[in-house]
């Protein structure tokens, strides 16, 4: 018990960093790699810093603990659990130098704990590998302990007390045992094999009481999953169970069905957070089939999704084009297409709907197709099965067996940036590539083109605000009905507007006006009740071809800078400013000459923290895009858009899958 | 004066008459004789004898307040479409009482930006010709009329003004003498031209995929286009309705895109109207693009269906205040103007 204590007391003063209780975030897809190489190197790490919930062996701990601490450094939110075999240990561990873990188990082991057969040999179910003999029927130590108690402190000392983990991953947590070793087990070392039903019972009752005294000794805070077949009896002491090989052939029936149905009650029985795991493998790193089969299976439910080599070798870095998706939060439960939308489980079309898509399993062993009827989706952009992840934009589909698809909903309006109402954005992160379908921006509560923001933020469930600026006029609506409207510059003036926003969880706190052509290069600073807070001009005041603006923290000083780009006629320089208009930098974006206007914009589109600055010409260029840090420092430039096309671009900055990082969205007018 | 003509008199009675009155008689006569002198030459300097062939020589007066010759030009007010002449017919009217000869009106544009092509005769006529920019009548006789109906061909070069001012001078000659007067013809509103477009697309031209749905279309399946209607005027109009009917099989599924106006759908009709109140020429070209599914019947197997018939515009010119009005072609599966998937418009079975 002093050593519970202890162990307790290093996790709480000791631990290099705080690992707090586990959140498991709340959109989707959910990752888990199955990670079991001892050692990982740092580049590994960086990979493995990708995935949601990590299971690495506990030798990590001690062969690679600096990289274990970059994992969690890389990727706060990730949940890293410690895998440790319940029920067996290797032989012969005094050959295994980066084993310390395993070998301080080993130490403390006690021959009377090992599973023996009637005839006292140990019982092995693992190459190289012997079984404990988790029920009360093993001896007890000179303390009164067996093996079931030894364990549970093993893992709060050892593990737990390094605070690196947020739980363990306890492998083999079966709720049976006369399978192994054709059922000649002595549970009890009297030298007799019990019979099946004895041996499942005492083995249950012992493996369950090596997980509530887990539970106990850890708290309830640290998570515990299992793995093997699912045991009722076991799950109100679990967080989740690992369903490995799915759908395992051990596993209700072996079916598809069978195993869903097992995965699908899983958080009706483990603790909170659940957090059920579907592992599926396959030699074929490229079997992307495979991997769609088994990421739709467990995108209908709330778990992780897990896809490697084999049980032999669990120890990949496999990224696929469907974990880049970011499919939000899930709004329905699985249904069936094909029996009108039931969630009775059976093989069958399912589907699951998402905030920003959806995801569909083919359960049958027959080829289905699928009309969608007045909707439609969008296929993901992939590199890796360009025939299956084409981008395009569908109404139907055609779904081999066991095969599934990952679809995104389709694009209509930019939120949290300023676009032109009606016109046509195109889709670009910021390497530029182009990572969505382009789309009409339209939304018919706003004139046609004029510069629209809709705010969006935790708080739109309750009332949605939204800005247009057209003919001279800025206009606030709520719920889409117009509720104030003042003229940003004079009454007189009736021409085109620049908007900028800044936005606080779906409500304004500053608008940033700037006159269209034809108006001077006037920028003006409204408070979140119209107050005028600024007003200055950016160039040439004589000049007429307005002034485009936006707005963001492009030096990383906490607030927010003003960035202007000079409308038609004026070189092409780009200015920075306070919010109280003192000029901070200014640097050209194009060549000297150029006179077609910049339409300028603002967002971290790479995830730095800081805001880019992004620039396309307004009128009479190509569609040259090109990336500036605050300073001016070029980062990256390509072409939206056929390079022969003068169109002229409008830029807006939206998360549209809402990953922390803005997209790039390029409009123009017409074709 | 009478006292000093009284003292002159007085002087010379006292120094000559009345020493000799044969001097006061001499000073009658002599003022007889300067009288009647004067009385000649005046009547002769006004005397025109009636002289056989010396008539031509004789001028009739002529009120130069108030010429003879009467030019109008009709129509008072008048429209034209650009490239198009203006039908203008000059009418000479002689209210004097000596014929006018050697009438040259000449025509032309006052307002920048504008020049006259040519004239040309509508209609022959033996007492005209058009000669360049003028028009020559050869005489008129008094009291007596002269008309001519000519068409106009004005250039317009770099300019943006839609209304022609322009001038007529006209030269004649009148009892031997050249006269020459100019005069303001009406104006000239040249009529806006409003063009408008549609056009079917499954993939824009740039190559984003708009549409959804199989290409070629299959029977039974639908496939959505995106219809791109645009008018552009070099004039303000106002009233702008576009209009349009769906065939059977084709429905609007909700999407677009309107960057002016307003759409409407009467699904009993299956007709469309997008209407603009007011179509500057400042704004440049006013769009509307929105999404129809066809959903191919077994009947369309092999051919392109027609996605969108019977288009038609009419606008109200604002300054001309006349309506404009044209037809727009059937749109039909074969996306004609979609690069990327032209001729997949024939309906497959599957």
């Amino acid at each position: 018990m002093k050593k519970i204590f202890l162990g307790s007391l290093a996790i709480t003063l000791l631990a290099p960093f705080a690992v707090h209780a586990a959140t498991v975030k709340n959109v989707y897809p959910r990752l888990a790699n199955y990670y079991l190489r001892w050692e990982i190197t740092d580049s590994e790490a960086a990979e493995l810093a990708k995935w949601d919930l990590l299971i690495l062996d506990m030798e990590v701990q001690e062969n690679s603990r600096s990289e274990l601490i970059k994992i969690r450094t890389l990727n706060p939110g990730i949940i890293i659990l410690a895998y440790i075999t319940s029920q067996e240990i290797l032989d012969n561990l005094e050959y295994y130098d980066d084993a310390p873990l395993r070998r301080r188990l080993a130490t403390g082991l006690k021959d009377g704990w090992w599973l023996r057969d009637a005839a006292g040999k140990k019982v092995s179910n693992w190459p190289y590998t012997s079984m404990f003999n988790l029920t009360d029927g093993a001896q007890t130590d000179e303390s009164g302990q067996r093996f079931n108690d030894y364990l549970p402190e093993f893992v709060v000392e050892e593990i737990q007390a390094t605070g690196l983990w947020d739980g363990v991953f306890y492998d083999n947590t079966w709720g049976d045992v006369s399978w192994v070793n054709s059922a000649t087990l002595d549970m009890n070392n009297d030298g007799l094999a019990e019979n099946r039903a004895d041996a499942d019972r005492l083995w249950a009752e012992g493996f369950k009481k090596m997980l509530a005294k887990t539970r106990m000794l850890a708290g309830s805070e640290f998570i515990i999953i299992g793995n093997g077949r699912v045991y009722d009896g076991y799950q109100g002491l679990l967080n989740g169970m690992m369903l490995e090989s799915f759908p395992s052939p051990w596993e209700n029936g072996g079916t598809w069905t069978g195993s869903m149905q097992t995965y699908l009650k899983l958080p009706s029985l483990n603790l909170v957070p659940s957090l059920p795991i579907i592992n599926i493998y396959d030699k074929n790193q490229t079997n992307y089939r495979r991997v769609r089969f088994g990421l739709t299976s467990t995108l209908m439910g709330q778990g992780y999704f897990s896809y490697d080599y084999d049980v032999t070798s669990h120890g990949q870095t496999w990224w696929y084009d469907e974990y880049e998706v970011n499919l939000g939060p899930a709004q329905t439960a699985a249904y069936n297409l094909l029996a009108g939308g039931s969630q009775e489980l059976k093989p069958g079309l399912w589907r699951r709907d998402f905030k920003n898509g959806v995801a569909i399993v083919n359960s049958t062993a027959l080829k289905q197709s699928y009309f969608l009827e007045k909707e439609e989706l969008e296929k993901i952009i992939g590199s890796q099965d360009p025939r299956t992840n084409n981008g395009l934009k569908i109404n139907y589909f055609t779904l081999e067996p066991q095969d599934g698809l990952v679809l995104l909903k389709t694009n209509t309006e930019i939120t949290n940036s300023s676009f032109n109402n009606g016109y046509f954005y195109r889709v670009f992160n910021h390497e530029g590539s182009q990572v969505r379908n382009g789309f009409f921006a339209y939304t018919g509560a706003y004139p046609g083109g004029a510069a629209v923001v809709l705010a969006s933020g935790s708080r739109d469930s309750e009332t949605t605000v939204s800005l247009s600026a057209n003919r001279g006029w800025v206009t606030l609506y709520r719920d889409g009905k117009a509720i104030a409207s003042f003229p940003p510059y004079t009454k007189a003036y009736n021409r085109e507007l620049n908007l900028a926003t800044q936005i606080d969880d779906g409500y304004f706190k500053k608008v940033v006006v700037g006159a269209g052509p034809g108006g001077g290069p006037q920028v003006r600073v409204f408070s979140a009740v119209g107050k005028l807070e600024g007003s200055w001009f950016a160039y040439n005041k004589d000049l007429r071809g307005g002034v485009d603006v936006a707005l963001g923290d492009v030096n990383g000083d906490g607030s927010l800078e003003v960035i202007t780009g000079p409308g038609r006629g004026d070189e092409p320089r780009i200015k920075i400013f306070t919010i109280n208009g003192d000029l901070i930098n200014s640097f050209l974006s194009y060549d000297i000459k150029f006179r077609g206007g910049v339409s300028v914009a603002a967002a971290d589109i790479n995830g730095d923290g800081r805001a880019e600055i992004v620039t396309a010409p307004a009128s009479g260029g190509g569609p040259h895009i090109l990336i500036f840090t605050g300073k001016g420092e070029r980062l990256s430039s390509w072409f939206a858009y056929d390079t022969s096309f003068r169109g002229g671009y409008k830029l807006s900055l939206s998360d549209l899958d809402g990953d922390g990082r803005a997209e790039i969205l390029v409009g123009i007018k017409n074709f | 004066m009478i006292r000093h003509f009284n003292r002159y008199f007085r002087s010379r009675w006292e120094r000559f008459y009345l020493k000799n009155h044969w001097h006061l008689v001499l000073d009658l006569s002599l003022i007889m004789v300067t009288i009647i002198l004067a009385a000649s030459l005046f009547f002769l300097f006004f005397f025109r004898p009636a002289l056989p062939g010396l008539g031509g020589f004789v001028r009739p007066p002529v009120d130069l307040n108030n010429p003879p010759l009467e030019v109008t030009f009709t129509p008072s007010e008048s429209t034209a479409k650009t490239g198009e002449p203006v039908v203008v017919v000059v009418r000479l009217k002689n209210g004097g009482s000596v014929t006018v000869n050697d009438v040259i009106v000449s025509l032309k544009p006052t307002t920048e930006g504008y020049s006259l092509d040519r004239l040309e005769e509508q209609v022959d006529s033996p007492g005209a010709s058009v000669k360049g920019s003028s028009i020559i009548f050869q005489g008129i006789l008094p009291h007596s009329e002269e008309e001519l109906s000519f068409l106009a061909y004005i250039r317009q070069k770099n300019t943006d003004t839609r209304t022609l001012k322009w001038q007529a001078q006209i030269e004649y000659i009148l009892n031997g003498q050249q006269f020459k007067f100019s005069t303001d013809l009406a104006n000239i509103h040249l009529a806006a031209e409003l063009s408008a477009s549609a056009v079917v697309y499954y993939t824009s031209p740039q190559g984003d995929q708009l549409g959804i749905g199989p290409i070629p279309p299959i029977v039974g399946i639908p496939t959505n286009y995106w219809v791109f209607w645009s008018v552009q005027g070099n004039g303000d109009f106002s009233d702008l309705s576009l209009s349009a009917r769906l065939p059977r099989g084709v429905e609007l599924t909700g999407q677009r895109s309107l960057l002016a106006g307003e759409l409407n759908y009467n699904p009993d009709s299956r007709q469309l109207i997008w209407k603009i109140p007011e179509l500057q020429v400042a704004d440049g070209a006013s769009r509307l693009r929105f999404e129809i599914q066809l959903v191919p019947a077994e009947s369309q197997v092999g051919v392109s269906p027609v996605l969108v018939e019977a288009g038609r515009y009419f606008a109200t010119d604002k300054l001309t205040g006349e309506e404009v009005a044209g037809r727009l072609p059937d749109l039909t599966t074969e996306l004609k103007e979609d690069r990327f998937n032209a001729d997949q418009g024939e309906v497959i079975a599957e």
